[in-house]
């Protein structure tokens, strides 16, 4: 694990151990509507100081807490135009996929590149503790996988290659 | 499947089954289609012995101006049971194939025969390479190649010599220049797909990397991206449609002897569907990665649901001495 | 014109439901702010790291306007550079209560800008000691109060 990785993701983890204390809620404007207040935004008496942890320029997580739910949005480090298209296509991938996730948002809000939306419901089904594991160990993988798939890619397009030349003689 | 067949196999296989001792004739109409375009009719339109094979290529009448029907006609003129007829209607090449007139002296000879009809389409496109190389052949008679030209510069004389050009898809062309230490050929491909296009790059750069690095026998590669080659400065007013240009240089080695010739050939007009081949690989592997990654975070994330965690907990509890809880229903 | 059925009505409402609370804020003006500047500077010069930290905490410009905000932020930024990471547990724990809480409200609000997000690590770095030391405490205190840079 890399120097500044560690950091990164411990604050990470406690800022999502603080902002996920959650209760039902429902809404003060429409009458007998339960809304996500983070997304709309309209109470704002329930809204927390929004958190941006942030590693560096490209990489941050922004954590926005409200009475009943949490919107975590995460900007995966993109240093040239093949990571961003591995982490584009990756990130389409997963949130295609959002009803397996319950938590997924199915956009991302802008600026990053996917964002969960936690709200006190999934709170109650799930363990809260769990639900950061899973969000922290998702931070580690992203950027695993997006760094293996691009690995992958340079060493198969040598391998094409060469197998390709090697037939002229 | 690493290497792209340079025969079409279901030709192949229609016609070495008509060569067969047991065969049994029947009754034939196949269209088969190929890389480029390409299609063949393979027909019975007389009698169950006698096979029409008929190949349709876009770029035909490119093709004819550098002599393709005189490179079939030698090609295939010496088996006296297979007609050069005229070519059947909406096709540009027609080859009628006696089945029971055909003898041969061996299986050797069968099998090349076989080999042959399955490459038609790689003997049709050969043409315009040949008489490139046969240029060059011209060309480095006449002009010796200059030992103290150190830097491989192609040499001003040639500036003004002939390009031979493809036009195999609608936008996309092949580009041949014989010169006096060389002979150039272009490819210039048009990807659909931006993604495909930046994975280009990467393959790009590894091609002309691989020579370097360690294949020293290959032709050169040079990619010029978006830039159009000097080659073909003077055919290609302006790089309307992004296209990618692909620069091959064969050097005397790959054009020394007669089946050298054939070998670089052969896989050379291969090149952009092998290209384009990967690029499509790699993108599946990619996204068969993905859903592997997709179904391991569902996992992490359904550990985390309290109702799974419940049950296991459930089968867990058990009493001092060991034994465990049975529901009642 | 916009999308008129897109206009969020409410906004309109004359009895909106919330109104915050007048709060006396610190506020200061571009000259005060300059004498704060250049003294947290000549602490950290002296290499007085735990002086220039604490001058850091004490009266952050919380009513002034966006640029003052960014200056003192940015004076800030160059104390927590300054400060070895050595020498970070000894700061954080001769810190009172609430300077841990001021202290953690500085570390978030740097980070998201642009200037801090530069040294995010030296940033994290000081986050991860503070949590280590004094725990989740002044993190509370920061998604909770109504005192923002």
């Amino acid at each position: 694990m890399s120097q500044s990785l560690k950091p990164y993701l411990t604050a990470v983890r406690h800022s999502l151990n603080v902002a996920l204390c959650l209760e039902n809620f429902s809404s003060q404007i429409v009458e007998r509507h339960n809304y996500p207040e983070v997304e709309n935004k309209k109470t704002t008496e329930v809204l927390l100081n929004p958190m941006m942890i942030s590693r560096n320029e490209n990489e941050r997580v922004l954590i926005e807490p409200s009475i009943n739910s949490v919107r975590v949005s995460i900007k995966i480090k993109q240093s040239d135009e093949i990571e961003s298209i591995l982490v584009d296509k990756f990130t389409r991938f997963l949130t295609k996929r959002a009803e397996n996730f319950l938590i997924l948002r199915r956009t991302p809000i802008p600026d990053y590149d996917i964002s969960f939306l936690l709200t006190n419901y999934h709170n109650e089904v799930m363990m809260k503790n769990k639900l950061i594991d899973f969000i922290i160990e998702f931070m580690e993988d992203v950027d695993k996988e997006i760094s293996e798939m691009k690995l992958f890619l340079n060493s198969r397009a040598r391998f094409v290659a060469e197998a390709y030349l090697s037939v002229f003689d | 499947m690493l290497q792209l067949q340079p025969q079409n196999l279901l030709v192949e296989e229609a016609i070495s089954q008509a060569f067969a001792p047991d065969y049994t004739p029947v009754f034939l109409d196949r269209i088969i289609t190929d890389f480029d375009f390409t299609t063949y009719h393979l027909s019975t339109p007389e009698s169950k012995t006698k096979l029409l094979l008929s190949i349709s290529i876009k770029c035909w009448n490119d093709l004819v101006n550098y002599g393709v029907k005189e490179l079939l006609n030698s090609k295939y003129s010496k088996y006296p049971f297979i007609q050069q007829t005229q070519p059947e209607y909406g096709y540009d090449y027609s080859l009628y194939i006696d089945v029971e007139q055909a003898t041969f002296s061996n299986e050797d000879e069968k099998q090349q025969l076989i080999a042959e009809l399955s490459l038609l389409k790689r003997n049709c496109f050969a043409a315009p390479f040949l008489q490139a190389f046969q240029r060059y052949e011209v060309l480095s008679k006449e002009q010796p190649v200059d030992p103290n030209n150190l830097y491989g510069e192609d040499s001003p004389n040639n500036s003004n010599e002939q390009v031979l050009q493809l036009h195999y898809r609608d936008m996309e062309s092949i580009y041949i220049k014989p010169s006096n230490d060389r002979v150039t050929v272009i490819f210039s491909t048009i990807f659909q797909d931006d993604t495909d296009k930046i994975f280009s790059k990467v393959f790009l750069q590894e091609f002309s990397d691989a020579r370097k690095r360690s294949i020293q026998k290959a032709p050169q590669v040079i990619n010029s991206h978006q830039e159009i080659p000097l080659e073909i400065k003077h055919l290609e007013a302006a790089n309307t449609h992004n296209k990618t240009y692909i620069t091959f240089v064969l050097f005397p080695r790959h054009l020394s002897t007669e089946d050298v010739k054939w070998n670089s050939i052969t896989h050379i007009q291969l090149f952009r569907s092998y290209f384009h081949y990967h690029i499509k690989i790699v993108k599946c592997y990619l996204h068969q990665r993905m859903r592997f990654r997709v179904n391991s975070f569902t996992k992490i994330l359904n550990r985390a649901r309290r109702d799974v965690d419940d049950e296991e907990h459930r089968s867990e509890r058990k009493t001092a001495s060991g034994r465990r809880f049975e529901m009642r229903a | 014109m916009e999308d008129w059925r897109r206009i969020d009505v409410d906004q309109y409402d004359p009895d909106l439901q919330y109104e915050p609370d007048p709060i006396d804020v610190p506020a200061y003006s571009a000259q005060q702010l300059d004498s704060l500047v250049t003294e947290i500077r000549s602490s950290v010069s002296r290499g007085d790291a735990l002086g220039a930290i604490k001058l850091c905490v004490a009266q952050p410009p919380y009513g002034s306007d966006s640029a003052i905000k960014t200056t003192y932020l940015q004076a800030v930024l160059n104390a927590f550079i300054s400060v070895r990471q050595s020498e970070i547990p000894n700061i954080v724990k001769s810190l009172d209560m609430d300077e841990t809480d001021t202290l953690v409200k500085l570390l978030y609000s740097l980070m998201s800008i642009k200037e801090g997000q530069k040294s995010g690590g030296v940033l994290l770095g000081w986050f991860d000691k503070v949590v280590e030391i004094v725990g989740e405490r002044p993190i509370v205190s920061y998604v909770n109060s109504s005192l923002t840079l």
